[in-house]
């Protein structure tokens, strides 16, 4: 069932007004994710071990223009958007979370 | 015609027509809503975002109670009142009365005061009540589950036709949290289904409704380990699209004398539902798997597993014991579950 396995970063952590706002693993199909923040929505391109912002209201643009980051501890900001992206070390062993589509809790 | 002058409208035409899963998040019922939608959409990604959380708006204020002028509380009164009930809220109170009969009373919608005399509402910082005030709420106004097996129990309404019901409670307050959020979920499929969004995943907490067809064959469900939240318990493995549910002790909790106090009580006693610390539930329908789920939990695999058979729900119970994690899952959710190798309680 295990057949993601990075050993790079292997999720994004998003962070909204300082705030843990959702997490996405890096594995599997890449998808775009919209989030809702005080300035408009800011989408996300997750998946296949890397993450990056795809557009964002702002006017500078830098954090689109960051790119992609895929190593534990990388991280992307947008000031303008209070959002912080930040990508954490993998799961211990004996964990599934990479091929999930969505966690039930 | 040259292909050069069909090719923009074509552009135009498959706009949406892409296969990257797109997610959207936002807030809602105290928790974090999400949609993931697959394929092509006939409209916009964003307006389909803002319909869902127009209809999240608009269900949330029906079926909350926070407000003494919501829908909610109108039906309160005095026993054999007969009250008019929001046409949404009749659909759910049906579930909710049938599951509480099916239960023995499990299943109990007028717990608020209950839940808010232990600090656990919306809102609230949790703390273990006096003895004396817990046994006087249960004595003034025992729980339909506590009398189950004398000859005077009767469930806390009866639903008459042209949306009107009959008080049994003396004004007592509904509180529907424990199904709602799953009738909330089937809504939004439903209206996914209508916008020409048939393929997606929305979850609302623990809610997960899988709509349609998922490219790669199988959908690939995620169950939190009830001691771990960055780890997971076991996964579910469907090729149809099902209504999973899980209720766990970690959700809403407090600890206190080294004892958790969580927010799913066992109506006989007034305390929160001991032994177990999750159940997960798998279904055709949210609104199903989530009064299932909380029912579940508190009648435990013995009696729990007749009464999910008999609405066609498979499920699993984890229960954590100082050897650690242990599952009780029912036969018919092992051709779905893979557990990685964790231990059957009853083997233990």
């Amino acid at each position: 069932m295990l057949t993601f396995r990075y050993t790079e970063g292997s999720r994004a952590v998003v962070y909204i007004a300082n705030k843990k706002f959702a997490w996405y693993p890096l594995a599997g199909e890449t998808r775009r994710i919209s989030i809702p923040t005080q300035i408009g929505m800011v989408w996300l391109e997750i998946g296949s071990g890397t993450a990056r912002v795809v557009s964002s209201p702002c006017p500078n643009k830098l954090c689109v223009k960051t790119g992609v980051v895929r190593h534990s501890h990388e991280e992307i900001v947008c000031l303008p958007a209070k959002l912080l992206l930040t990508l954490e070390g993998p799961d211990g062993p004996g964990h599934m979370k990479a091929g999930a589509d969505a966690i039930t809790y | 015609m040259p292909f050069r002058f069909v090719a923009p409208f074509l552009a135009l035409f498959f706009v949406n027509c892409q296969d990257t899963a797109r997610t959207h998040n936002w807030f809602a019922m105290d928790t974090n809503m999400a949609v993931s939608l697959f394929g092509s959409t006939p409209v916009s990604d964003d307006s389909v975002f803002y319909r869902l959380e127009a209809e999240t708006e608009r269900l949330n204020l029906l079926f909350s109670d926070f407000s003494s002028r919501s829908a909610l509380s109108e039906i309160k009164g005095h026993i054999g009142d007969t009250v008019t009930v929001h046409p949404e809220i009749y659909q759910v109170l049906k579930i909710a009365l049938d599951v509480g009969e099916a239960t023995h009373g499990s299943f109990d919608i007028t717990l608020h005061d209950l839940k808010w005399m232990w600090g656990l509402g919306s809102g609230q910082t949790g703390h273990v009540p006096d003895s004396t005030s817990l046994d006087s709420l249960l004595k003034d106004n025992p729980t339909y589950h506590s009398l189950w097996e004398t000859p005077n129990h009767r469930p806390p309404l009866t639903l008459l036709s042209g949306n009107r019901a009959v008080l049994h409670r003396e004004n007592t307050q509904i509180d529907l949290g424990a199904i709602a959020k799953g009738f909330i979920v089937d809504k939004l499929h439903a209206l996914l289904d209508s916008l020409g969004c048939p393929n997606h995943i929305l979850q609302a907490g623990g809610e997960i409704r899988l709509g349609g067809k998922k490219k790669s064959g199988t959908w690939s469900i995620g169950i939190r380990h009830p001691r771990a939240a960055d780890s997971l318990s076991g996964l579910i493995a469907s090729i149809t699209p099902k209504a999973i549910s899980t209720s766990g002790d970690y959700e809403r909790f407090f600890e206190s004398g080294g004892i958790r106090y969580h927010h799913i009580f066992d109506p006989r006693t007034g305390k929160p539902a001991p032994k177990y610390c999750g159940v997960t539930v798998v279904t055709d329908s949210s609104v199903w798997a989530d009064a299932m789920s909380t029912s579940l939990f508190i009648l435990g695999p013995e009696k729990g597993m007749p009464v999910a058979r008999q609405y066609h729900a498979a499920a699993v119970w984890f229960e954590a014991r100082p050897t650690g994690l242990c599952a009780i899952p029912m036969p018919e959710i092992f051709p779905i579950l893979n557990l990685q190798g964790m231990s059957n309680c009853s083997s233990r």
